[in-house]
């Protein structure tokens, strides 16, 4: 199966329900139409998108409105300062979530979290890293803002890299490496808001 | 508010049928969930919430296609054959009901069918209708694998040709 020409190998691949698209710019025009056509039939079995796929879909759409909420309502110079003093006060959050829909959940206790750590989390339904660098703690998601696959960390580079498209991110969310063969730059990772409470990490759910 | 249930509302409404949508053009999961995603992720940026529902059905959709359009451009470099796109399909005559979004590329992949060869029908209905790998395709129709593989290739470059004298 591993030796066959590209044509033969993106119909393959289809059928085992992965994508051709890496083989297309080996095929000749006439192959591509041909792989298009192949596409076509094979979408008539079309199913249901699988539950897990839903779920994760699901979990990064709810992520998004959060941020583009917090790029428009806070970009101005005058809205960060604002947006840093309601943070003070605590008020941002019921200014962003319109009073509901989160949590503050314990992660982890401060004192087992040593500089340079990286820990992933799970809180409520949702999914981050916890980074202790410099002696502060701050949180990001753990979900690729590609399509929303959970990502690793990679400690020999200090990055956080998605297994399903290569997508790498720094640890402060910043995307260094795009997903896919064409390296499609992304959003940064979401960040949790995050409070310490005598020696529990808490971070916000919402 | 800006959370919005809305937005939940149309998702779990029409995942399914964007999806079912998507992957009737690309034929796997893969490319299926990650156009989904991209479709839901414009949406969820750019939805404009004062909408009517069956207005905003109709708007997913449209992204569904600028999304599935973009997709072809970036990876196939020819660009969208014309012989598949969603005006020819359209111009399959139906049986005098109107077309869900999927309905028609099955009308057209049945109109492709029907102008085969049955040799060429054969090998393409097994291979990617009913998924058969090569060896058992190869058994199905009594020939050897090689055979298999060249009776595939012609079937596909007719469909190929078959569709283009349609435009």
């Amino acid at each position: 199966m591993t030796d066959q020409d590209p044509f033969n190998q993106a119909l393959e691949e289809m059928l085992a329900d992965h994508s051709p698209r890496h083989l297309a710019s080996e095929l000749d025009q006439q192959e591509q139409q041909m792989v298009r056509m192949a596409q076509l039939l094979r979408g008539t079995r079309a199913g249901e998108p699988s539950p897990v796929f839903r779920e994760t879909l699901a979990e990064l759409l709810a992520q998004e409105p959060r941020r583009i909420s917090r790029r428009t309502a806070f970009f101005t110079t005058a809205g960060a300062l604002a947006a840093g003093l309601l943070a003070g006060l605590g008020l941002d959050r019921l200014f962003r979530h319109g009073g509901g829909g989160g949590n503050w959940v314990q992660v982890a206790s401060a004192d087992t979290l040593h500089e340079g750590a990286v820990q992933s989390f799970k809180a409520g339904d949702r999914q981050g890293f916890l980074i202790k660098q410099g002696g502060r703690l701050r949180a990001v998601s753990r979900l690729c803002t590609d399509v929303g696959c959970p990502l690793n960390y990679s400690n020999g580079n200090h990055r956080l890299v998605c297994p399903c498209h290569g997508a790498e991110f720094d640890l402060h969310g910043k995307n260094l490496v795009g997903a896919g063969p064409y390296s499609t730059p992304l959003p940064p990772l979401p960040a949790f808001e995050i409070q310490v409470e005598g020696n529990a990490v808490k971070v916000w759910t919402g | 508010m800006e959370g919005s249930p809305n937005l939940e509302g149309v998702f779990s409404r029409y995942l399914d049928p964007v999806y079912r949508f998507l992957y009737t053009r690309v034929g796997n999961r893969e490319d299926a969930e990650d156009l989904t995603s991209e479709v839901f992720l414009k949406a969820t940026r750019q939805l404009d919430r004062s909408r009517p529902e069956a207005s905003m059905a109709k708007w997913l959709f449209t992204v569904a296609q600028t999304v599935l359009a973009d997709h072809w451009r970036q990876y196939y470099r020819s660009g969208a054959p014309v012989q598949l796109d969603e005006t020819r399909a359209a111009e399959i005559p139906d049986r005098g009901h109107s077309p869900a979004p999927t309905e028609k590329s099955e009308a057209l992949v049945a109109a492709v069918l029907e102008q085969l060869p049955e040799r060429y029908r054969r090998v393409l209905e097994l291979r990617f209708l009913q998924g058969y790998s090569i060896q058992e395709t190869a058994r199905e129709m009594k020939v050897t694998p090689d055979n298999v593989k060249v009776i595939q290739h012609r079937a596909l470059a007719k469909a190929v040709q078959i569709t283009g004298e349609w435009s």
